[in-house]
């Protein structure tokens, strides 16, 4: 509804600098407090986006957007699977490979073992799904053959380990032999050293020749294939469609890991520490929107003649309320947009120019702060004082709206 | 003259066994009152402090309330004890001036003079004219962009009584409009408010502690 009277009063009252000084200054911090509740808002959340979008980028450069995995990897054509996989539009790159949990340690330098992820991969096609392998030397993970090893850098240096050596591996499989139940047991020969700047892979993955982990299992196949999509934000629906695909192709179910899945508790923490950050810094805006009320209260004070003067002219109650509520919604609009225009350009500026660099220890994982700003915080920044600034006004609104006018034109 | 709304000024106005008491008092300040007045007349109301001229005009405006009896403007009854209802009559039947004019002091004269018609969201081009025309009747015309407080009292006193005709009112109501002006200068609005009166012919209740401005009015109330 439109309510032209009452705007036309509200912006007026806003305007013109007859009010006392009292309510000049309230009125002030009020609009500036809104301003700098908005702005910090808007900052932080953008910081935990960016925080949160650089750890995610971090993740899904490093290995594919997701893996699918059959229950029976024994009843599966891997390389059937990718080429259906392929044809599904979206689909960026497909790699097949084996996970094995291992034992390790260098053969020379006779350190204690430590546990160990080995990742069976086809190093033809292994590039095009992970960044883990842009940083390797002294060769490419495409001249990797069976028997030889890659391994992270940290391990490398934790075990004494240069390229030559002998990595001595135990899997998590039994051999039965004539001597009963034993370990398998591998060697390898390192054959490069990769660098990712995360020590989770620098240290605790290797990555071997997937015929070779076919060759320990026993097995023809792959246990799953590792996707990579042109659009990540994709990640739901074409897991669905490639399971699905799938599913009614070999005629068994199947499952889907990301990086998401796999660092739940992490991301589910970064969530809940953005939410906090709002929760704590949304308490400036409630603090500087209720100072409106305070506004509102000296004013209807101020201004109870002209209240009575309008009533006798014909106004009803609820348009001199609806005077007052859209000067504390004004109010806030104010502050609100003042905020905005402070904080977008800035976030904006400090992300393109990636002004703020992280501290030495986080620099090689990630090398600047980004600043990320999402329309859903934008939105909530606004709307939050905004409806504050609707509650704080409403009663001193309403009382403006009970004057009564005999007793407001009496007091002259 | 040019004409406003589909309103016309100067209806009956008919006031009849009218008690009112104030909250907490012993006696009533009035009782049986009864007043006939055809439409366009103007009639002085008279009498002493504490008497209840103010009073009765709040009544008329719908603005008080009274314990019993009747008014009605035109036939139609004056709404008690309802706000709301009483502001939808205020604006179709009643314009009101004060001993003090009133006029809000962060808006110009001309748009404290359209402010009932932006009450009444029906301000438009036609209306604003015939806004500057009351304004002109009053000697206000080179005055509208002024704010109130760069304006005399007597001036402001003339656009009060101006801005209660702006809706073409049926019942004209002015409590001392006078009352805080020297003498010159009330005679001088007095004139203005003849002159209005003339023009336009509202039924008109005019609250005055002056006897001169009462002789000049067409018929006098004692309370």
């Amino acid at each position: 509804m439109k309510r032209v009277f009452e705007d036309f009063i509200a912006r007026r009252y806003l305007k013109t600098r007859r009010k006392g000084a009292f309510v000049r200054t309230l009125l002030r911090f009020a609009r500036w407090g809104v301003a700098v509740g908005v702005f910090t808002i808007v900052v932080s959340q953008a910081m935990m986006a960016g925080w949160r979008e650089g750890i995610q980028n971090i993740l899904f450069k490093a290995t594919a957007h997701f893996s699918i995995h059959p229950y029976d990897p024994e009843n599966w054509d891997a390389g059937e699977a990718m080429k259906i996989i392929k044809n599904i539009p979206g689909v960026r790159a497909v790699n097949p490979f084996r996970m094995d949990i291992a034992l390790s340690r260098s053969a020379r330098s006779g350190q204690a073992m430590e546990p160990l992820m080995l990742k069976a991969i086809e190093p033809e096609t292994a590039r095009s799904t992970s960044s883990l392998f842009d940083n390797i030397k002294p060769v490419s993970i495409e001249s990797l053959q069976p028997g030889q090893v890659i391994v992270g850098q940290d391990f490398a240096r934790q075990q004494g380990l240069r390229v030559g050596d002998d990595l001595q591996v135990i899997l998590a499989k039994i051999d039965f032999g004539l001597s009963g139940m034993m370990p398998k047991v591998k060697a390898f020969t390192v054959t490069g050293i990769f660098y990712s700047r995360n020590s989770l892979y620098d240290r605790g993955w290797a990555f071997v020749h997937l015929d070779d982990a076919k060759a320990w299992a026993q097995s023809e196949q792959a246990d799953g294939i590792e996707i990579t999509l042109t659009d990540v934000k994709q990640i739901k629906v074409k897991q669905s469609e490639v399971k699905t695909a799938l599913e009614s192709a070999f005629a068994q179910p199947f499952f889907n890991m990301d990086q998401m899945e796999r660092n739940r508790e992490l991301f589910a923490g970064l969530d809940m520490l953005k939410w906090i950050f709002l929760a704590v810094l949304s308490l400036i805006v409630v603090i500087n929107a209720s100072s409106i009320t305070a506004v509102l209260v000296l004013l209807v004070a101020e201004k109870r003649r002209d209240i009575g003067t309008l009533l006798a002219l014909g106004a009803t109650p609820k348009q001199i309320q609806h005077i007052f509520q859209t000067h504390g919604l004004r109010m806030a609009v104010i502050g609100t947009l003042a905020g905005l225009a402070a904080a977008l350009p800035l976030c904006a500026v400090i992300d393109h120019f990636q002004i703020i660099q992280t501290p030495a220890a986080l620099v090689d994982f990630l090398p600047y702060f980004p600043f990320k700003l999402r329309l859903l915080d934008v939105i909530i920044a606004t709307v939050f004082p905004i409806a504050v600034a609707f509650f704080a006004s409403r009663n001193p609104a309403k009382r403006a709206s009970e004057l009564n006018p005999i007793e407001t034109l009496r007091a002259e | 003259m040019a004409q406003h709304t589909d309103q016309t000024f100067g209806r009956d106005l008919i006031i009849d066994s009218l008690r009112k008491t104030y909250t907490g008092a012993d006696h009533a300040v009035f009782s049986g009152y009864s007043l006939n007045l055809p439409g366009g007349a103007l009639c002085a109301i008279v009498g002493v402090s504490g008497v209840g001229k103010t009073t009765l005009l709040n009544c008329v405006a719908a603005l008080d309330t009274w314990d019993s009896g009747t008014i009605s403007v035109g036939g139609e009854p004056v709404p008690r004890n309802n706000p709301l209802q009483g502001a939808l009559y205020r604006r179709r039947m009643v314009g009101m001036a004060f001993q003090w004019p009133h006029l809000l002091p962060e808006f110009t004269v001309l748009e404290n003079m359209e402010m009932p018609l932006r009450i009444d969201g029906t301000l438009g081009e036609a209306e604003s004219a015939w806004c500057k025309q009351l304004l002109n009747l009053v000697g206000l015309e080179d005055l509208m962009d002024r704010l109130p407080s760069q304006i005399s009292g007597g001036q402001a006193a003339r656009a009060g009584l101006a801005r209660a005709l702006v809706r073409r009112p049926a019942v004209w109501l002015l409590d001392e409009p006078t009352g805080n002006l020297d003498p010159e200068t009330a005679i001088e609005v007095f004139q203005v408010l003849r002159t209005l009166h003339k023009e336009l012919r509202p039924t008109t209740l005019l609250v005055t502690h002056n006897p001169t401005l009462a002789d000049g009015c067409g018929m006098a109330e004692r309370l």
